[in-house]
């Protein structure tokens, strides 16, 4: 039997000197092991909750922009026939004080439509996210919007005319769903 | 101490430094396809860091780039047109190129002057490289047309949408066009 340098206290009974050291050895492996499996998990469990929070960003971006979309299509597709229900796909796609403008603007802007026949077919050539707020709350989009207007002046004759519009639109995230608080042109529509 | 007992001692302490033994090999192999994970992780989030830094440069960009290569003065146009040249890569770069030659000629004539100011920026889509930029352009240009007494002066508002790439830590226009 070997004899090693062991104090006299860490001997138990059936112990060799041998087995005490490679104890300890197998006990200061087992520390190492755990403290790197810490020490990866705590990485893994940042690492998950940092790509969450990205993908949940990423939905409300694609969100932001559907619903800006959305709300530039009602409001350059309207029809002198169906105004009151083209009214109201627009008032339920905004919020707040531009809501309560867009509901009360409802029985003049049918009328305005009616008196020429007026029609308009709107598509979104293009839109870009401006900005998207850290609460991810309210957001700013910008539109390339055109549309085709059709008008009758003279009754018998329609006459169509293709305007382009510049939308710049605010949007607040509202129950979970983004209405657009505020919709400006920039310039003249060409 | 009896023999047997010793013999018993020694079984029970071999037992217990098995079982830990075990575990610690069993979280050693672990550690490999948790580092997998981690690495893997780790390099989504860096990419996501730089998705993000691309699309407030790629904006920041596009609205200086398309003042550069949307403006011109007959004046000084080799001058406007190699600026613009510069800020240009890829597939609008050779546009750009081909049609140098013929806009020196058709602004020289005319003697133009165009200002272009862009403004409202928004981002269509980005990845690290790559971000497709919505910009909208008023261009304010002055022109004497053959035969007009008085030079002529108009203001077009337009929507351009632009690819800006990124090259090295510059970010220039790959593709532009006016919608």
């Amino acid at each position: 039997m070997d004899v090693v340098a062991v104090r006299a206290d860490e001997l138990g009974p059936g112990d060799s000197a041998t087995g005490v050291s490679s104890r300890r050895g197998a006990r200061a492996a087992g520390v190492v092991v755990l403290v790197v499996l810490a020490a990866l998990l705590a990485a893994l469990v940042v690492l998950l909750l940092r790509a969450h929070d990205r993908s949940q960003r990423a939905d409300l971006r694609d969100a932001v922009l559907q619903a800006a979309r959305q709300e530039a299509v009602n409001l350059t597709t309207l029809s002198y026939t169906t105004a009151k229900r083209d009214v109201d796909r627009i008032v339920a796609g905004a919020t707040g004080d531009l809501r309560q403008r867009f509901a009360a603007q409802r029985p003049a802007e049918a009328a305005v439509l009616a008196q020429n026949k007026s029609r308009s077919r709107g598509t979104v050539l293009s839109a870009g996210l401006s900005r998207l707020s850290p609460g991810t709350d309210t957001a700013q989009v910008v539109l390339a919007v055109d549309a085709t207007v059709t008008t009758e002046t003279k009754p018998g004759s329609p006459q169509s005319a293709l305007k382009h519009y510049r939308m710049v639109m605010k949007l607040h995230r509202v129950d979970g769903r983004w209405l657009v608080s505020d919709v400006a042109f920039a310039g003249v529509p060409q | 101490m009896s023999g047997a007992h010793r013999a018993a001692e020694r079984t029970r302490v071999r037992r217990r430094w098995s079982w830990s033994r075990r575990l610690t090999v069993v979280g050693a192999v672990l550690c490999l396809p948790l580092l997998a994970a981690v690495t893997v992780l780790l390099l989504r989030d860096q990419d996501a860091v730089k998705v993000r830094h691309a699309r407030s440069a790629a904006m920041a960009a596009a609205t200086v780039t398309a003042g550069d290569v949307l403006s011109y003065d007959y004046r000084t146009l080799d001058a406007d047109v190699a600026r613009a040249q510069a800020d240009a890569t890829g597939v609008f770069a050779a546009q750009y190129r081909d049609t140098a030659a013929a806009l020196k000629q058709q602004a020289a004539q005319t003697r133009a002057i165009v200002q272009a100011t862009p403004s409202r920026p928004g981002v269509v889509s980005a990845t690290a490289d790559e971000v497709v930029v919505l910009v909208f352009v008023d261009q304010a240009s002055v022109r004497q047309v053959a035969g007009a007494r008085t030079p002529t002066t108009r203001i077009d508002q337009s929507r351009v949408r632009m690819t800006m790439t990124r090259v090295g830590d510059r970010w220039l226009v790959s593709q532009l066009a006016a919608l």
